[in-house]
């Protein structure tokens, strides 16, 4: 029972001898199930509905798009010579990074025993699988000929007779983020199992009964299956460290393996995977910050773990600015002019509206971190991370276009303009991403009950019993 | 976190310092070591280096200049470069300046007396491998310091003495320093050919290059690493240690508090020293990872020497059970991720400078590929990633005593044969470690260590009253 | 019974009720207790008490529950590694036979088997198969997924994945007595203790869902069945094709045959005299910077062939054609501008910038000793001054000794362009002061 009587704990206190509880309002276990479980349980309220209308008309929108795409021709981008990447390879990296906030909270900072990551972790790996899905989206459909995407798998091919080209980072990515997907649906899944069992034993509905009782599996809450699954659990996240990691970097190899200048640094790969952290983190910040207020999680995701998130953002966002650093001065040191060219390009010429876009907002924004009062206050870190998802999308930018606009023959150089299509199914992307987070956020649980129930401070009732034993 | 309480008894009266044997152990490091790098140098001047004009004459392995000119000079003889397998460079190189004289490239007098003009040249190598060595060892503890700080870390305290105590070595290690930029502002260019004036004349790259890599700035460069990493050790070290009599919380904020800063200047001052002392040997060839590439590999050799040095202080009686099982896992764990992180590095590094195959950036890992480099490239990629990955990737093996002492010892020589990789092939055509090499590295980590005793003087090697102690003393690994 | 603490205690459990218990309808005893900690004691006690058949159940992993239990640490890691390994193995070997051996292709001059470039899939085959071993294995070794339970048949026991813990002895132990299992949990502190009745649902498939799955069955071995007739029999009718892309198609192909025709071929010869559509260039003037008279050779048609051009430029004034002396396009200040353009993007490397022969590939030619380099001519200089702008055009168009033709690079529009801007060169080396206007010229005198 939560008795919101107790003042609220200030978590963000900084005292060494101390450590600040996780879960703060004087919570028990079977309060803790009674504020996940009540989101999905109670009515539907209609800001869900409003929200739900709005977020599937884009994604109808996004699917008339790509029939229309798939229909008309690769055409209807803005792709051209000399810039035959254009939006859709960075909205793809977009959504691709944005996806590896999930995996970092689930799997790395639980191998560092980061306890405060087990009340954002269900919600950040939600986030990698729809933003992986919107990532995997583009790819698939930049290809021309769409129903031949499933030449890209080493299948004995009867019409092409030939295989894959393996040493393709073209090719990596398919296995990249096709591995990504998968191991991120099970991760997120095998922590969703026993939260699908609260479920099940908790809902009133003979239909929800079962389809709960159907994904739980039968999970019983048995230390024997605990062991297996605390050990499968770890495994897991042992693997997805190293995964996580290589996805951007395979993604990073896109790029970095070329001989194009701005392209061709051998600091892409940890620089890209810094920023996909820092991306990730910003939207999960975005996402949470209404979600505690409206779902009622403010005792779950304390003021302190939103703390811990901008701390994550401020030292990714530095980890970027350092590569930019880094880049530039390379590019001076290496002697090379078409590279120098490249830079004093991005930041003077045609394009520098975007490149100051991406410096103000990924170098400049996140320093506002620095300030004790900034990191603690929801709608300041809301607004900042905003500005950070929109600079990290400008980096991409950035770094695919201009580059391609401006490579060694001067004769082919060319302004890139976006067509009307571009943006729209940029945006509508956002319609497929919310409204698979919104069927999310009304149907599963949110939270990972277990995991808090386990690091939770001991509840009062609890207490007196150990005192009267 | 929940979890078993043991019930430690922690007594912060007991003296936790070497006492006595500590100004033993320091007098004979440091005998030991200035010993040892007094007969590098000599030795170093008297054998000379080897140089490709020594050699003999092997298609398979040799460089491909040379496998491009002996072709010349077969066509010229009428004969098949086969016929030349095995016969002695020296006779060849004779045979081409006979017949093209003036046709050869000017590079190539450099190209055959490439690796050494002397031993002296041999010797700076020698000594910069070994200087780098232990300078990365102690930026790993370093960061390991830092890391600790800004995470807030509990498990950590009982061994973060250790590594503040290599952390704040790097100011005294600023003298081990000057071997390698006393000669440079003299004019020498053994060690960094940018400086060769006959080279600044005719290269445009180095030329452009110049208002970086000169002297002058880059002597002010290495004053601003050193005296960056001399404040944050000192200033972490000295606050620790102060805790250690009054326990003022007060102190755990200040170290709190500068340990991002400190890490933005430490990923900075890491990088460019990186940049300025081994990447500029190659003066032609540039990697943006390279800062971060060195600076991996510094945090395991600083992590393998934090475990040996808690072993040993363990055995000397200086630590007790404070340090259990539970933080050598840890730090194990830290090891193998922190190995893999490495490897990871190294790669991408690799991958894609070998998938763009641009000449520019290929040729400094080709000559790792040719003379017999082969062995020791294969050294490292088996060596430095994938056996100690295996050995160290079951849980057993991390909380293991003997296991730990193994691999830790083991990446430490992993950690000297990757820096060693990446200066000598610049200076020596034999891929194969002298007496130089060996005698320096042992008369650099003898001052070294030396330095690290004299640095913890009197002090425990523990801070007895961190607010955060009793956290780590129970601390208990899931 | 012993004292235990003061909380409820169902009323069913009595000594009587266990002791008339059928034993084969019990399939153990379960206890709750009040939490984690009381939980891990009463584990421990079971434990010690030698009971092997045993369970804890929890709403959260507790910790040190494995060593109260008993429970030996699971193989799953192992399994793991095993698959992840073979996945390795599997991965390299895949790209090897696919890349090098079974069809070899070249990319960039990278190896058949590059191992830099085959880690990256190599790896994410790793990661995959040991991901879908930990989690498969974990199921598998968990006997999930458990669709009946006899526990959740006990509506108490629903409360485990909220708030309750649990601790269960099965009947089939070896030491089993539900008396004597009863006072243990009541000693160990058990807030409430029932037996657990065998499940009487039934755990037959009914007779109706077994009829289905074998339809179902049988439906699901038709596809592959009708593979398996395709590919072991012939046929003469064409492959099923879905998208046909205009794969096949019924007109006939150059190099096929017709029995239309005499000669059997599809392919027809042209038509004398036919011209391909837009190449039609009446206006010789324009198209050719000529006008051809009966003793030269037929207009060629673009483009010229470039040894064709030898004669025609070899040749002295005495054989030269008719070249046109007026541009026979307009003159306007776009047209220089565009020549300019064009002239610096093709004639400047060789004629240089300001068309005096320096440019930097005749520079670098000389510099390198080329025997054979022919300086590009001075466009300047007087004899090209006096050539008339038809034979500049057919320079351009045919080349001129070893200067190749550009007409296949410069359409004819274009090049007119280069004409003007070349006579705009040749007029800056001979013009006067005062042919500039006003406002230049003063320009130029304040110039030193």
């Amino acid at each position: 029972m939560a008795t919101a009587l107790a003042a609220p704990v200030d978590t963000t206190i900084e005292d060494p001898t101390r450590r600040p509880p996780l879960v703060t309002g004087d919570h028990d276990y079977q309060s803790i199930t009674d504020t996940i479980h009540s989101i999905s349980e109670h009515k539907t309220p209609r800001a869900w509905y409003i929200a739900f209308a709005v977020s599937s008309t884009a994604t109808v929108t996004f699917f008339l798009l790509i029939g229309y795409l798939i229909y008309q021709g690769v055409g209807v981008w803005g792709n051209n010579n000399p810039v035959f990447w254009g939006w859709p390879i960075v909205n793809f990296v977009f959504w691709v990074g944005i996806g590896h906030a999930g995996t970092l909270i689930s799997a790395i900072l639980f191998l560092f025993r980061q306890n405060w990551r087990t009340s954002v972790n269900r919600f950040a790996e939600a986030m990698t699988i729809f933003a992986v899905v919107c990532a995997g989206i583009f790819p698939g459909i930049h290809v021309g000929r769409v129903w031949f995407a499933y030449w890209l798998a080493p299948y004995p091919a009867t019409r092409l007779d030939m295989w894959p080209n393996f040493r393709s980072p073209l090719l990596w990515d398919v296995f990249a983020v096709s591995t990504y997907a998968t191991v991120s649906l099970l991760f997120w899944y095998m922590g969703m199992i026993p939260d699908l069992a609260t479920f099940r034993d908790r809902s009133k509905s003979k239909i929800k009964q079962f389809v709960y009782g159907v994904f739980a599996l039968g999970w019983n809450g048995s230390a024997r299956h605990w062991h297996r699954y605390e050990k499968a659990y770890m495994l897991l996240a042992a693997l997805a460290t190293p995964l996580v990691l290589s996805v951007h970097t395979v993604v990073s190899f896109d790029f970095a393996v070329a001989q194009l200048p701005g392209w061709h640094a051998t600091i892409f790969p940890p620089y890209f995977v810094a920023g996909a952290v820092f991306s990730g983190f910003a939207m999960v910040i975005t996402l949470m910050v209404p979600a505690r207020k409206w779902f009622g999680l403010k005792d779950l995701v304390t003021l302190r773990h939103l703390e811990n998130m901008c701390k994550v953002i401020l030292a990714t966002g530095s980890m970027v600015g350092f590569a930019y650093a880094i880049e530039f001065f390379i590019a001076w040191y290496g002697g090379n002019p078409y590279e120098g060219f490249a830079f004093i390009n991005r930041a003077f010429g045609p394009y520098a509206w975007a490149y100051w876009t991406m410096v103000s907002c990924n170098v400049i924004a996140p320093q506002f971190f620095w300030i004790k009062k900034v990191r603690t206050t929801p709608w300041m870190m809301f607004i900042i991370c905003i500005f950070v998802n929109i600079g990290m999308w400008f980096e991409r930018f950035v770094i695919t276009v201009t580059s391609l606009s401006r490579d060694f023959l001067p004769s082919s150089w060319a302004y890139f303009k976006p067509t009307p299509i571009d943006m729209a199914m940029f945006a509508c992307s956002f319609g497929l991403f919310f409204t698979l987070f919104l069927l999310f956020c009304r149907y599963l649980p949110i939270v990972a009950m277990a995991e808090v129930k386990s690091v939770m401070p001991v509840p009062e009732s609890e207490a007196k019993n150990d005192a009267q034993a | 976190m929940t979890g078993h309480h043991h019930d430690i008894s922690f007594d912060p009266e007991r003296d936790r310092s070497l006492r006595d044997k500590g100004a033993q152990y320091i007098r004979a490091s440091l005998i030991t070591g200035l010993v040892c790098l007094g007969l590098a140098l000599v030795i170093g001047l008297i054998a000379g280096g080897s140089s490709q004009i020594d050699g003999i004459f092997e298609s398979s392995t040799a460089p491909t200049a040379l496998v491009g000119v002996v072709e010349l000079v077969a066509d010229a003889e009428n004969q098949d470069v086969a016929a030349y397998e095995g016969r002695p460079i020296s006779e060849i190189a004779a045979v081409a300046e006979k017949e093209f004289g003036e046709e050869l490239p000017p590079q190539w007098e450099e190209f055959l007396h490439r690796s050494t003009g002397s031993g002296w040249q041999r010797f700076q190598a020698s000594y910069l491998v070994a200087f780098t060595f232990v300078v990365s060892l102690s930026l790993g503890g370093l960061f390991f310091v830092l890391i600790q700080h800004v995470t807030r870390a509990g498990w950590s305290v009982v061994v973060r003495r250790i590594a503040e105590i290599m952390a704040a070595t790097l100011a005294p290690l600023a003298l081990l320093s000057l071997p390698i930029i006393i000669p440079l502002l003299l004019g020498g260019h053994a060690l960094f050919e940018w400086n060769n004036p006959q080279l600044i004349e005719t290269d445009e790259l180095i030329r452009h290059k110049r208002p970086y890599l000169n002297p002058g700035f880059f002597t002010i460069r290495s004053i601003i690493y050193f005296g960056v990493w001399a404040f944050l050790g000192s200033f972490l070290l000295t606050r620790s240690r102060a805790q250690d009599k009054t326990g003022d919380v007060q102190l755990t904020h200040s170290m709190q508090s500068i340990a991002p800063v400190g890490l933005l200047a430490f990923a900075l001052t890491v990088n460019f020293f990186a940049f300025d002392y081994l990447m500029s040997l190659a003066p032609h060839w540039f990697s943006a990872i390279y800062g971060v590439y060195y600076f991996s590999g510094g945090v395991v050799g600083g992590l393998a020497m934090m475990i040996l040095a808690c072993l040993w202080l363990q055995r000397e009686g200086v630590l007790g059970d404070e340090v259990t099982t539970e933080h050598y896992h840890d730090l194990g764990k830290l090891l193998f991720g922190f190995n893999f992180f490495w490897g990871y590095i190294a790669f991408s590094q690799y991958l894609l400078i070998w998938y763009a195959n641009i000449p520019e950036e290929t040729g400094w890992f080709l000559i790792r590929q040719e003379n017999g480099w082969t062995a020791v490239s294969l050294l490292l990629l088996f060596g430095h990633l994938l056996i100690p990955f295996l050995g160290l990737i079951s849980r057993q093996s991390r909380r293991n005593p003997k296991s730990l002492i193994f691999w830790s010892c083991w990446l430490l020589v992993m950690h000297w044969v990757d820096l060693y990789w990446n200066v000598l092939p610049q200076f020596s055509v034999s891929p194969w470690p002298g007496l130089v090499d060996l005698l320096a590295l042992v008369g650099v980590c003898g001052v070294y260590v030396a330095l690290v005793l004299r640095t913890a003087s009197q002090g425990a090697w523990l801070p007895i009253r961190d607010p955060r102690l009793n956290e780590s003393l129970a601390f208990h690994n899931v | 019974m012993t004292p235990l603490s003061a909380t409820l205690l169902e009323p069913e459990t009595t000594q009587q009720d266990v002791a008339d218990e059928p034993s084969g309808s019990v399939c153990g005893v379960l206890a709750e207790f009040s939490g984690p900690k009381e939980l891990l004691r009463a584990a421990e006690m079971v434990r010690d008490a030698g009971y092997t058949k045993t369970d804890a159940f929890s709403p959260f992993p507790i910790h040190g529950m494995d060593d109260a239990l008993g429970i030996k640490s699971t193989i799953l890691p192992v399994i793991v590694l095993v698959v992840g390994l073979t996945g390795c193995a599997g991965g390299l070997l895949m790209q090897w036979w696919m890349n090098a051996v079974d069809y070899p292709f070249l990319i960039s001059g990278k190896p058949l088997f590059s191992l830099p470039a085959n880690i990256p899939v190599t790896f994410e085959i790793i990661v995959l198969t040991s991901a879908f071993t930990a989690f498969l294995g974990m199921l598998g070794l968990n006997g999930l997924p458990k669709p009946a339970n006899p526990l959740f048949e006990q509506e108490r026991f629903r409360g485990v994945t909220d708030n309750k813990f649990f601790m269960y002895v099965a009947a089939d132990d070896p030491k089993y007595d539900g008396q004597e299992v009863v006072e243990l949990f009541h000693r160990a502190g058990a807030t409430w203790v029932d037996d657990v009745p065998n499940s009487t649902s039934p755990s037959r498939l009914p007779g109706a869902i077994k009829m289905a799955l074998l339809v179902l069955f049988a439906i699901a071995l038709v596809p592959p069945l009708m593979i398996y007739r395709a590919r072991h029999t012939t046929s003469e009718a064409p492959r099923f094709d879905f998208f046909p892309d205009m794969d096949a198609q019924r007109y006939r192909s150059a190099q096929q045959s017709s029995d239309l025709f005499a000669d059997g071929r599809a392919m027809r010869p042209q038509v004398a005299g036919t011209i391909a559509v837009g190449d039609f260039h009446e206006n010789d003037a324009f198209f050719l910077g000529y006008i051809p008279g009966e003793d030269d050779e037929a207009p060629a048609d673009e483009p010229a062939p470039a040894d064709a051009a030898a004669p025609a430029a070899g040749a002295p004034a005495a054989n030269e054609p008719d070249y046109v002396t007026e541009f026979p396009v307009e003159v306007t200040e776009s047209l220089m501008q565009r020549g300019q353009l064009k002239f610096n993007i093709y004639c400047a490397p060789c004629h240089g910038l300001a068309g005096q022969g320096d440019g930097l590939v005749s520079l670098r030619a000389i510099e390198l000793q080329q025997p054979t380099w022919v300086p590009p001519t001075n466009l300047t200089s007087p004899p090209v001054v006096a050539q008339p702008v038809g034979k500049i055009y057919d320079t351009i168009t045919n080349g001129r000794r070893k200067m190749s033709g550009y007409a296949a690079q410069i359409p004819p529009e274009d090049r007119w362009a280069i004409v003007l801007y070349v006579r705009a060169l040749q007029k800056s080396q001979h013009a006067s002061l005062e042919e500039i206007p006003e406002d230049k010229a003063a320009v130029l005198k304040n110039q030193k």
